[in-house]
């Protein structure tokens, strides 16, 4: 029984950290798309600015979600 | 440039690691980390000398227990109320006063790159005070957790989820009072749709207005909670490794609290701008 709880909660980490590799991985994304965007277009800081943080914050609060969740998992 | 070294790791150790000092003897780290975090009903105001219980009111049927966070809300609101009666004393354009000038500055923040670039002048007009008002209520909870003694409300699931409700409800009235009850629910159908296609949709599109403002409320929870605990974790590591690893923690500590100054800013608003666009959505036929 110990043994099983403990296998659970490394895959409970496990899957936590997969959450937040994605979350890493599209927030890279996110910025190096608006720096693009911010080369192309300087003139358009402010919408790509807002339009960037706002993405982030999207994509941010998944990976949180997760990192609740495993939370509430692993200190049961 | 060894004096500022000095003076910084004097500063950080007063700041992070003083008040756990006594706790972390004898109790369990992980215990000491969430007793710091979490709600309580006591309030340790200055770090050596005893708590202040905190009240249990009757009112009614209820049994209301004042905890640590309702107090901090509460301290939040009255001193923004506070310090909007100080500001706009003075009705001179000429003599404004430091108070005035900060929260001309916060508020013009709001109105220039919030509010107008998503609603429009017209409409923004209407909306600013209430998101002006949102924004600088969570930015000074935001900001009252790197207070020493003080913490941050909004690292409180209840207080967010009470925030991002008022949010909801405010859209869900305003769209219904701007569109008609059938206006509001014809509007989640996209246009032309037919009727057996348009029905689940609609019904999605429910779910994932109340999904949206629970997330709005976790992600400004979740924020708040790791940045603590980050800080936190970094000086519970002292504890757990020896006195050596401080020379890595505290540096750490205090990168990690100066980014936690970023990021109380930049989810206030995250929290304001995400909700000037559901509102949009809902209240502008599409």
């Amino acid at each position: 029984m110990g043994q099983g709880i403990e296998l659970a909660h490394g895959l409970v980490v496990i899957g936590i950290g997969l959450c937040v590799l994605g979350g890493g991985l599209s927030i890279g994304w996110v910025g190096s798309k608006a720096l693009e965007a911010l080369a192309r277009q300087p003139e358009e800081y402010k919408n790509i600015r807002t339009l960037m943080i706002m993405s982030a914050a999207l994509v941010e609060g998944l990976a949180f979600f997760a990192v609740i969740i495993g939370l509430i998992v692993a200190l049961k | 440039m060894r004096g500022v070294l000095v003076r910084l790791y004097a500063t950080a150790f007063a700041f992070l690691a003083f008040p756990l000092l006594l706790n972390a003897s004898g109790n369990d780290v992980s215990d000491t980390l969430f007793h710091h975090i979490l709600d309580s009903d006591k309030w340790e105001i200055v770090p050596f000398l005893p708590p202040v219980p905190l009240p249990l009111l009757h009112i009614g049927p209820f049994d209301i227990q004042i905890t640590k966070h309702l107090v901090m809300l509460a301290i939040a609101a009255m001193s923004l109320a506070v310090v909007y009666a100080v500001a706009f004393r003075r009705r001179s354009l000429v003599h404004k006063g430091v108070s005035r000038n900060v929260l001309e500055f916060l508020v013009s923040f709001v109105r220039d790159d919030l509010v107008y670039p998503v609603m429009g002048a017209e409409e923004g007009r209407r909306w600013l005070p209430f998101f002006s008002t949102m924004f600088l209520l969570i930015l000074l909870s935001n900001m009252m957790g790197l207070v020493p003694g003080f913490s941050a409300a909004t690292s409180n699931i209840s207080v967010t989820l009470g925030l991002a409700l008022i949010v909801m409800g405010v859209i869900l009235f305003s769209g219904v009072a701007r569109l008609g009850v059938v206006g509001y629910f014809k509007n989640m159908m996209p246009e032309g749709v037919p009727v057996l296609i348009g029905i689940p949709i609609m019904v999605i599109e429910v779910f994932s207005n109340i999904i949206k403002g629970l997330v709005l409320a976790l992600r400004l929870f979740a924020n708040m909670f790791a940045g603590h605990m980050a800080v936190l974790a970094f000086i519970m590591l002292i504890f757990m490794m020896g006195c050596v690893f401080s020379l890595v923690s505290y540096p750490l500590a205090v990168f990690t609290s100066l980014l936690d100054v970023l990021i109380g800013f930049i989810q206030a608003m995250v929290f304001v701008l995400l909700s000037c666009i559901f509102l949009d959505m809902a209240i502008h036929e599409h």
